[in-house]
C-alpha cells in the first residue's frame, strides 16, 4: 500500500463514522417539543440537555422534565395523573395532555421521518 | 488497495498519484456534504394545530396544496374547531346541549323524541350494539357514572360498591332495546345515554368530510389517539403510531402504518382512564352486562373506512376480549384488527398485518378472522 492508499482508507474510515454517529438513530426520534397551556403555545423547546420545565396552567403549575433526548409529565395538580402515565416520549409526532390542567406537548422531528399521528 | 505497480516511470506514479488524489478529493467532498449539509427546513405546506376539546387533545393536520395559501388553510381549521366546540356540546352526555336535553327527560321518566340531526349516530350506534351482542352499547351513561369514569371531577380512587353496579346493570337489561332507526326512546328512568364511545370517532369524520369539501382532500384529524387520514402528506404516506399499551423507554411504539387514502385508526386500551385498587386495574371500558371492567386485553387497535365504526369497534372488541373479539370483528365486518392480550402477546389480522412495521423487538403473531356470519 503507498501513503496514498493509506490517507484514502483513514478517510474513509473516518467518514463512514461520522455517517453512522450522523445516521444511525431511531428513524423518527424527535429533536425538540412544543408546550401549550390552554390551547395557546408557550414555547419550543429542544429535548437536548437535561432540564425541568415549569407550566402555569389553569388549576396549578406542571412539571415537564426533560433527560436524554426525552420528555414526560413529571408531576402534575391534576387528580388521576394520566399525564404522568404517560411516561418518556421520544418520537416526533408522540403527544400527551394534562387535561385538567390544560397543558399540552407535542415532539417535533425531522419531518422526513416523523410520525403525523398516534393511535392510543 | 491495489499492488504498487511492478517498477512503473516516474511520470506515471505521479499522474496515477494525481488521479487518486482527484478521486479521494471527490468523494472527500460528496461525504462531506452529505454529513453536514444540513436538514431541510421542515415542511412549510403542512398546517397543524391543537386544540383541546371533547375531553381530549384534538388535532387537526392540513397538507394544502401549492396553490393554496396558509391563511385559507388556517381559516379552514378555525372553522374546524368551532364545528368541534358545538359538536362537544351537541352530545355531552350530561351538558345543555340535546344529548344532556334527551337525558334529563328519560331522568324525569319521559318517553323522549330524537331529533332529526341526531338520528344518524342513533342508528349507527344501534346497528352497531346489536352486531356487537351488546358489547357496545351507547345506553350505559348510568354506569360510566356509577364508575366515576364520566368526569374527571368524579374520577374515583376505589371501585363502586357492588350493589351500585348492579343496580346499572339491571336499570340497563329492563330498559327498552335502542331500535336501528328510533325516533323516539324511553321511558326509561334508570337509563343515560354516553355516546362517549363512537362520538370521537364520529366527530373526527365530520371534520374529514368538512375539510374535504372545503378544498383540503389531504388531512389527519386525531381526537385522543381516534384518527383519521385521508389523502397524501405531499410525496408520501400520512404515518401513524401505535402506542405500546405498556410502553417503555425501547418500545414506546407497538407498531407504524402508512396511510394513503383514506382510512380511521381507533385504538381502545386500558391505560387511557384507570386507577389501581389494591393492585388491581380498573379502566373505563366497561362491560355493560357485567358492569365491570373488561379485563382480557391491554389493547385493541382498529382500522376501518371511518372513524365512527373503528372507535365503536374498538371498545366492542375490548371488552369481547381474548376468547370472542374474532367473532365480533367478523360480525361487525371488520378485517384490520390488532390485539395486545394481558399477558402481552401481540397478534393481528393479515390484512392488518401486512400493512404493519412492528417496532424492534416486537413478535405479532398473525390472527385469522373468524368467518362471517
Amino acid at each position: 500500500m503507498t501513503r496514498g492508499d493509506l490517507l484514502a482508507v483513514a478517510v474513509a474510515a473516518i467518514l463512514v463514522g461520522m455517517l453512522y454517529a450522523r445516521y444511525w438513530q431511531p428513524s423518527v426520534v424527535a429533536d425538540s417539543f412544543e408546550v401549550r397551556s390552554g390551547g395557546e403555545l408557550i414555547g419550543r423547546y429542544s429535548l437536548a440537555g437535561n432540564q425541568l420545565l415549569p407550566v402555569n396552567g389553569r388549576i396549578g403549575e406542571t412539571l415537564l422534565e426533560v433527560r436524554d433526548g426525552r420528555v414526560r409529565f413529571r408531576s402534575a395538580p391534576c387528580r388521576n395523573q394520566v399525564c404522568v402515565h404517560s411516561g418518556w416520549l421520544a418520537h416526533g409526532g408522540d403527544v400527551a395532555a394534562c387535561l385538567p390542567n390544560r397543558v399540552s406537548i407535542r415532539l417535533i422531528g425531522d419531518s422526513r421521518n416523523a410520525l403525523d399521528g398516534l393511535s392510543y | 488497495m491495489t499492488a504498487e505497480a511492478p517498477s512503473p516511470s516516474q511520470a506515471l506514479k505521479s499522474r496515477q498519484f494525481g488521479r487518486r488524489l482527484l478521486v479521494g478529493l471527490f468523494l472527500l467532498a460528496l461525504f462531506s456534504w452529505l454529513a453536514l449539509r444540513p436538514p431541510p427546513a421542515s415542511d412549510s405546506r403542512l398546517i397543524a394545530r391543537e386544540f383541546l376539546g371533547m375531553g381530549t387533545l384534538l388535532s387537526v393536520s392540513v397538507y394544502r396544496d401549492a396553490d393554496q395559501d396558509t391563511a385559507a388553510a388556517e381559516g379552514a381549521i378555525d372553522a374546524v374547531e368551532a364545528l368541534l366546540t358545538d359538536y362537544e356540546r351537541r352530545w355531552s352526555a350530561w351538558g345543555d346541549g340535546e344529548l344532556g336535553a334527551l337525558n334529563r327527560a328519560l331522568t324525569e321518566g319521559k318517553t323522549v323524541d330524537i331529533p332529526e340531526s341526531m338520528r344518524p349516530l342513533f342508528s349507527a350506534a344501534a346497528r352497531y350494539g346489536r352486531a356487537s351482542g351488546g358489547r357496545f352499547d351507547v345506553r350505559l351513561g348510568q354506569l360510566v357514572e356509577v364508575w366515576g369514569f364520566d368526569d374527571e371531577a368524579h374520577f374515583r380512587s376505589e371501585p363502586p360498591p357492588a350493589a351500585a353496579v348492579a343496580r346499572a346493570v339491571a336499570g340497563l337489561q329492563a330498559a327498552p332495546p335502542l331500535p336501528d332507526s328510533a325516533r323516539q326512546y324511553g321511558p326509561a328512568q334508570d337509563l343515560r345515554f354516553d355516546f362517549g364511545a363512537i362520538a370521537k370517532g364520529d366527530a373526527v369524520d365530520q371534520v374529514v368530510v368538512h375539510l374535504r369539501e372545503a378544498g383540503y382532500p389531504n388531512v389527519i384529524v386525531n381526537a385522543g389517539g381516534n384518527l383519521r387520514a385521508a389523502g397524501v402528506r405531499g410525496a408520501r404516506a400520512w404515518r401513524i403510531g401505535i402506542r405500546h399499551p405498556r410502553p417503555t423507554s425501547q418500545h414506546p411504539l407497538l407498531a407504524t402504518l402508512e396511510i394513503q387514502g383514506d382510512e380511521a385508526v381507533v385504538t381502545s386500551g386500558d391505560y387511557e382512564r384507570w386507577f389501581e385498587y389494591q393492585g388491581r386495574r380498573y379502566h373505563h371500558l366497561l362491560d355493560p352486562r357485567s358492569g365491570m371492567p373488561a379485563s382480557s386485553l391491554q389493547a385493541v387497535t382498529v382500522v376501518a373506512d371511518t372513524a365512527a365504526l373503528a372507535d365503536a369497534a374498538s371498545t366492542a372488541l375490548f371488552v369481547a376480549g381474548a376468547e370472542d373479539w374474532r367473532d365480533v370483528a367478523a360480525a361487525l365486518g371488520l378485517d384490520r384488527v390488532l390485539v395486545i392480550d394481558r399477558s402481552g402477546k401481540v397478534q393481528a389480522t393479515p390484512a392488518l398485518a401486512a400493512r404493519l412495521s412492528y417496532a424492534d423487538g416486537i413478535v405479532a403473531a398473525v390472527a385469522e378472522p373468524a368467518a362471517p356470519p
